[in-house]
């Protein structure tokens, strides 16, 4: 009978090696990848265009067949065997790229690169390729340029037998390339399964925004790729120090044949024997890894000479299987850096989640939420404490003070810790008093602003998360559609708040939410439809803004934006009588404005300058007096060769007074809707003194059961 | 430009689980072409792309198998529309079309340009040379040979309009070096030349009328702070307009980054403006790094897509180009004086070629220009044509 590819009781068919790496230790160890960092953030707010080619470029192909390996364009990788089809593996892979080689002269042009990934099988023979492009506009993400490079995450199906990967990296405008190749990615099942020849390092939690296609309503604040554990990243190219202890983790599946020691060989780039080791078998961890378990190994690196070096591990087979062997390149450093962000691009469909750590918080147990952080939940629960006696300001101002003191290294483990405790506490109040929870909710959110202005950022990300929860919460226990709207008006505001900040991905997450709460929320739909408007996802911002012209018909920047989208996606007909509404009715000065240089603009655009030129007389007539009118209209004679006219016109504009005029009609057309956020805040700062009231009362029933 | 899309058609078609698009990058929708001409596309397929053809006016002009997707082609001084098509196929048969109309230009017989005039630059070896006389240039217009009637070297009196972007993107140095350079710049000026400044933003911000005394270009400079939104293209427009009366050499310099969010019109409306007009244009370029540092302007808004900016750059580059003029890259604050101090050089050191040509029509065709200097090893640039008013 064939053997499986993955047998249980065969003693690790798959195999690897990984670094593990400690916020505080092993001492010597870390792994140096473009990923993690503790922020959890990517630090290019628009994801990288990543899209599959299926075709097999010539040139790239001549290139990996060539056999050379090295080139221009400086990458790490590895590859982790996933799943296991019918007579197919799924290969997940992970490929860090240097930008500085890759771009080279041309870092502040536009640029595509092409990844092509071949699975060689034992004759040389092609047995499954990849091909992705991917677009890097510096100008988009100055990140490509100031971090050490990024990142493409993917998977590749390959046939149940031995493989190498080949890899090409390649600049499509300046040709530059690198080449390399992954021996043994995958290994044949009659030697005893697939082998990983590559390091996994276990790094502190990444999420990571990917856009898993151009036309996606949002962009999405994904996790990272299914395959790769939420909280892990892995590490492509791991730096140790010489003498020092590092663990590493083995993949595979089985029970570890008796032994408590394994035989390796510390060999060069060529090959060469440099060192013989040993390492000790730690514990194993169960399906961490893909369909893989992960032993710990522990090694003492041996006193080398800072150089890349391969580890080389001897496996012994469990049921007479042949011996198995692992690789793990490793560079031997003087000292080490912490990793830097990610700009991550992923080919994979990932779904997008609700925050890990927001939907565990809601899930933890009564005792989970006492472990965590409890100086935070004991001082919280004395601030709030405040509220029996004081006024909300007090109360703010002892939380600010507590959260600020206490949440300082913003890693994955205190956030979560933070959300935990205080998210406890209020679910504790809302028990008493459920209005306690919108209250609650407010205060966080003006803790946010706060923040935000006082640029401490680490509880600025605290405070979006719990009020975000708070929300939630709120939403939960009242059941009602007045609760709705108001937790639908709180993401909006939060969201609002996040966009003007440029965290474009997360605001779209919570408009989204906002609208899914509340499907009439005003500024959700506009927050959402113009976040997608600036990210030129026309189509999906016109759903939304129909959705909203259809709540609120009156609502005049809602049918602008409607109308200018519809023109930018050929919908003419739909476009010009929502602008031809607009220049009739009384609308804001700004938005009529640019419903009359819109419909010109269209006139013009379908060769009617006639029709144009009247329209814009008549908007001076009717004493819409904007610069770029008389502009428009001077440009409109140009076209219809009244060339004097023009002129007169021009000169005239010239000879008036200039001076700072405020926002022009179409700058703040481009600024992010804040009207109705406005509104919305004022709303809910209306339903502040009863949640107050609801809160301190929520505070002395507390604190009379702690007393009982 | 998004409005413009009613003439551009952009289809696609899936053949067997492929899919292809295509979409025209060049000309712009309601540009004006003439003569030699770029057609420009971007494909984006699931597959690879057998190959991609090229049609004016129903007839195939090219055919290319891999990118650039681009042909050059002569489309005629004729001032008429022109029916361009771009036709892609992959290898297992997906095809897609765009096709766009390029416009021809109202005639006007209102104004006419009867003497041409010509602002030629004669280098040799990275040197200008300064030695030529009436005798050494060749003027052709549309390939006639015309007869020179004025020569002059740079001393012919100019009026220049300096653009100043005081957009958000030039925030700290960056502006205070600007208007250093401007002041430098009118500093140049002798006795009959004029000037005017324009400082913008989302609007305009300070404009002086032409006049000769720097004091008065210059008073309400320095109130001009960085904030805002950015608007060159209307008022790379309002500056040709402008001149247009202006008698002598007339000349726009621009400094800014070129990036524009909030203009009503695109830079193929100033194109055409341009083309008109016998302004040179100079550009003096902000690049990254210049004063900025990490704040460089994001190619993306509520108005424009990355695609957008990059046609913006180009046209306007374009602009340049055919005027005559020349894009200078600074990318160092210190270098933003030195080059409004070049340019002035420049322009001191042209050689000013007048002739009636003898193929006036008035009808708004293109006529392309080329002057030919008798001596060896020299370059010579002016401007590359004009319509014919």
């Amino acid at each position: 009978m064939r053997r499986g590819w993955l047998g249980v009781g065969s003693w690790a068919l798959a195999l690897g090696l990984a670094v593990q790496v400690h916020a505080a230790g092993p001492e010597g160890a870390a792994a140096v990848t473009r990923a993690g960092g503790d922020t959890g953030e990517n630090p290019c707010e628009r994801p990288l265009t990543a899209a599959r080619a299926h075709g097999l470029p010539a040139r790239a192909a001549a290139l990996l067949m060539s056999g050379q390996q090295g080139g221009g364009v400086a990458f790490s990788f590895l590859a982790v065997p996933l799943a296991r089809g019918t007579g197919s593996i799924t290969l997940g892979y992970l490929l860090d790229i240097d930008s500085t080689s890759l771009l080279g002269e041309r870092r502040d042009a536009p640029t595509a690169v092409e990844v092509t990934l071949y699975a060689l099988a034992g004759g040389g023979s092609v047995s499954a390729a990849s091909t992705a492009v991917l677009e890097l506009e510096p100008d988009l993400c100055p990140e490509l340029l100031s971090a050490p490079g990024f990142r493409l995450a993917g998977t590749l199906e390959v046939p149940e037998s031995q493989h190498a990967v080949r890899i090409l990296v390649r600049n499509l405008a300046t040709g530059a390339f690198g080449v390399g190749e992954l021996p043994r990615a995958v290994q044949a099942p009659a030697e005893g399964g697939g082998v990983v020849a590559t390091p996994l390092a276990v790094e502190p939690a990444v999420f990571i925004p990917v856009a898993d296609s151009a036309s996606a309503e949002v962009v999405r604040q994904l996790a990272a790729p299914a395959w790769l554990e939420p909280g892990t990243a892995v590490s492509t190219r791991p730096l140790v120090l010489a003498g020092k202890v590092v663990r590493l983790l083995l993949p595979g599946r089985g029970m570890l044949p008796g032994t408590r020691t394994l035989a390796g060989r510390v060999v060069d780039r060529k090959g060469g024997l440099v060192r013989a080791c040993e390492l000790t078998v730690g514990e194993k961890r169960g399906g961490a890894l893909g369909m893989l378990d992960l032993w710990e190994l522990e090694w003492k690196v041996p006193d080398l000479e800072p150089e890349l070096y391969f580890l080389e591990l001897t496996v012994p087979g469990v049921l007479g299987g042949s011996s198995l062997q692992a690789f793990l390149p490793f560079i031997v450093v003087d000292s080490l850096a912490p990793p830097a962000p990610a700009v991550w691009a992923a080919l994979d469909d990932v779904q997008a989640p609700e925050e890990p750590s927001l939907r565990d918080a809601y899930m933890a147990s009564r005792g989970a939420r006492d472990e965590a952080h409890p100086r935070l939940r004991a001082g919280y629960r004395e601030a709030l404490g405040l509220a029996a006696s004081s006024d909300l300001e007090a109360v703010r101002a002892a939380v600010y003070e507590l959260e600020k003191s206490l949440l300082t290294s913003g890693s994955p483990r205190e956030l979560e810790g933070a959300l935990f405790a205080e998210l406890g506490v209020a679910k504790d109040l809302a028990g008493e008093q459920p209005d306690a929870a919108l209250g609650l909710a407010l205060l966080h959110l003006q803790l946010h602003d706060r923040y935000v202005r006082n640029q401490a950022f680490v509880p600025q990300a605290h405070a979006r998360r719990i009020v975000e929860a708070l929300a939630e919460l709120w939403v939960k226990r009242r059941a009602s559609p007045e609760a709705s709207r108001q937790g639908a008006e709180l993401l909006a505001v939060l969201a609002g708040s996040l966009q003007k900040n440029n965290l474009d991905a997360s605001a779209a997450r919570l408009f989204k939410r906002a609208t899914e709460i509340d499907p009439g929320c005003v500024p959700a739909l506009l927050g959402l439809a113009a976040g997608l408007e600036r990210s030129g996802a026309y189509r999906p911002a016109i759903r939304f803004l129909e959705r909203l012209v259809e709540a609120r018909p009156d609502h005049a920047e809602g049918r602008l934006r409607l109308a200018i989208n519809h023109l930018r996606v050929g919908s003419d007909g739909r476009a010009e009588k929502l602008l031809r509404s607009l220049v009739e009715e009384d609308v804001p000065a700004w938005v009529r404005v640019i419903a009359y240089q819109e419909l010109a603009r269209w006139l013009v655009g379908k060769r009617d300058p006639e029709a144009a030129c009247r329209l814009l007389v008549a908007a001076r007539q009717r004493g819409v007096g904007d610069e770029q009118i008389d502009l428009q209209l001077a440009f409109v004679l140009d076209r219809l060769g009244r060339l004097a006219e023009a002129y007169e016109l021009m000169a005239h504009v010239a000879g008036r007074a200039s001076g700072t005029g405020g926002t022009s009609p179409r700058l703040r057309y481009a600024e992010w809707p804040d009207d109705d956020l406005k509104a919305a805040r004022a709303q809910l700062e209306k339903a502040l003194p009863a949640a107050r009231a609801a809160l301190a009362e929520a505070v002395r029933r507390s604190a009379k059961e702690g007393a009982r | 430009m998004r409005s413009w899309i009613g003439v551009v058609l952009a289809l696609s078609a899936a053949v067997a689980h492929a899919s292809v698009e295509v979409v025209i990058t060049h000309p712009a929708p309601g540009e004006v072409v003439f003569g030699e001409m770029r057609i420009a596309a971007e494909v984006r397929a699931s597959e690879a792309v057998a190959r991609v053809s090229f049609v004016v006016d129903g007839r195939k002009v090219g055919e290319v198998t891999g990118p650039p997707y681009e042909v050059v082609t002569d489309v005629g001084a004729e001032n008429v529309e022109h029916r361009l098509q771009v036709l892609a196929r992959t290898v297992s048969g997906a095809s897609a079309e765009a096709s766009l109309v390029t416009p021809r230009i109202a005639v006007d017989q209102e104004v006419t340009y009867e003497l041409q005039q010509l602002y030629v630059l004669v280098t040799a070896f990275g040197k200008r040379v300064l030695t030529l006389e009436k005798a050494n240039f060749e003027v052709f217009d549309d390939g006639e040979r015309q007869e020179i009637l004025t020569f002059a070297r740079g001393d012919v009196p100019l009026t220049a309009v300096v653009l100043l972007d005081s957009s958000l993107s030039m925030k700290g140095p960056r502006l205070a070096a600007a208007q250093a350079g401007a002041r430098a710049f009118f500093a140049g000026m002798r006795a009959l030349d004029e000037g005017a400044l324009l400082v913008y933003k989302d609007r305009s911000l300070v404009r002086t009328p032409f006049c000769n005394v720097p004091e008065v270009l210059l008073a309400g400079i320095s109130s001009a702070a960085a904030d805002g939104g950015t608007t060159t293209n209307d008022h790379l427009y309002m500056a040709l307009k402008l001149l247009e009366r202006r008698q002598g050499r007339r000349v726009v310099v621009l400094l800014s980054d070129g990036l524009d969010a909030h203009s009503v019109l695109s830079a193929s409306d100033v194109l055409l403006k341009a083309r008109q007009s016998q302004a040179l244009v100079y550009w003096i370029r902000l690049r990254k790094g210049a004063g900025n540092g990490s704040e460089e302007p994001q190619l993306f808004s509520a108005w424009r897509d990355a695609a957008w900016y990059r046609r913006q750059l180009g046209t306007l580059a374009e602009i340049v180009a055919q005027s005559g003029g020349r894009v200078q890259v600074v990318r160092e604050l210190a270098e933003i004086g030195p080059a409004f101090e070049e340019v002035m050089r420049e322009l001191r050191d042209q050689y000013v070629l007048g002739y009636y040509p003898t193929t006036q029509k008035n009808d708004g065709r293109w006529h392309t220009i080329k002057v030919k200097v008798t001596r060896l090893g020299v370059e010579v640039r002016t401007r590359e044509g004009y319509l014919d008013f």
